[in-house]
């Protein structure tokens, strides 16, 4: 079994579907469980859309790579990318507590990648975004 | 009715290396799926070194067919063969949305992936069932087995939508990850437990 892939995508959107179909038939050899999977498809697509949205602004080539790694009791999933700095632990997430008309629910996908997942980190190194995130697997 | 065209050619690179190419056109749902994986675990029984799936042509993909290829995929890795999937990029996943009624509440099952995909696919289908005068909206949640941040704020503005004509929106049923993520975004209020019948009968007093 191979517990490490690479999964690389440009800024573009059905590459992100792409990414999650690979992801999950890669996930599909170990037995993790249906919360473990769920995170894993949140990440990839969270992170990618609101890279491709707010990351890419400039004209040169964007890339994001998903790292994923199985380990015997977790997932490790290290994503990096090019596009403007962004840290996620930081990032201003609106109230989910308002009113249901004055909802906007902006940042949203990072409020639930912060909540679900296991740790988190993030460093920004040699131009690149750098986040890991890892999940316990049962 | 729904089709699906499969296309089976054996490449004999040489006598070490023999490749399957297996092309897909159509739509691989509830109805076809039977088909493809009778015929996928055929070729897989041939033990051959790489099996390529082009997908180019195919329209739509349940989420079952995806377990058929982890399977087919696993299979394979049992004898060191490859199992490649190509042009994916093409391949739209999709969600199904059934529709029905039950005293006076409509009910909107989502059954698969509520992503990026799903949520482009069924969006504006499903927004018209909040748009009536006073509609109350039971969502069947009990098949849908992936929900992202873009499912979420669909489901909201359905809620919103409906709230603004006077009428209620539960969500019924939620896997644990998908009650999960409800509750993050502050929306555990709305999900429901209990079969449609019960709850449509008690609607909206009935809920969590």
């Amino acid at each position: 079994m191979k517990n490490e892939i690479s999964i690389r995508i440009g800024n573009s959107i059905p590459e992100v579907s792409s990414a999650l179909n690979e992801s999950m038939i890669w996930l599909g050899q170990f037995e993790v469980s249906a919360k473990a999977q769920y995170f894993v498809r949140l990440a990839i697509e969270e992170l990618a859309t609101n890279w491709i949205k707010y990351g890419c602004q400039e004209t040169r080539e964007h890339l994001m790579t998903f790292d994923l790694r199985h380990t015997p009791d977790r997932l490790i999933l290290k994503v990096k990318d090019n596009g403007a700095p962004f840290n996620p632990l930081n990032a201003p997430i609106s109230s989910t507590d308002l009113p249901l008309e004055e909802r906007d629910l902006g940042g949203l996908g990072i409020l639930l990648l912060r909540k679900m997942a296991d740790q988190m980190s993030y460093e920004h190194r040699d131009g690149m975004n750098i986040l890991t995130l890892e999940k316990v697997s049962q | 009715m729904s089709q699906l065209d499969i296309k089976i050619r054996s490449k004999p690179h040489s006598e070490q290396f023999r490749e399957v190419i297996m092309t897909l056109s159509g739509s691989l749902d509830a109805t076809t799926i039977p088909k493809f994986e009778r015929e996928i675990a055929t070729v897989v029984s041939t033990k051959p070194h790489r099996i390529l799936l082009e997908t180019a042509d195919v329209s739509h993909i349940h989420g079952q067919a995806f377990e058929i290829l982890n399977n087919a995929h696993m299979e394979q890795r049992r004898h060191d063969g490859d199992f490649l999937i190509a042009n994916k990029h093409e391949v739209v996943e999709t969600i199904r949305l059934e529709a029905g009624e039950h005293d006076g509440v409509q009910i909107v099952k989502l059954s698969g992936r509520l992503d990026i995909r799903g949520v482009a696919s069924v969006e504006s289908r499903f927004l018209e069932f909040f748009e009536t005068a006073n509609p109350q909206v039971l969502v069947d949640f009990s098949t849908a087995d992936s929900l992202s941040s873009l499912g979420i704020r669909m489901l909201l503005q359905g809620i919103k939508n409906a709230a603004a004509r006077g009428g209620r929106t539960l969500i019924l049923n939620p896997t644990p990850p998908i009650s999960a993520a409800l509750e993050t975004a502050g929306m555990g209020h709305f999900i429901a437990r209990g079969t449609e019948a019960e709850i449509a009968a008690g609607f909206p007093i009935n809920k969590k």
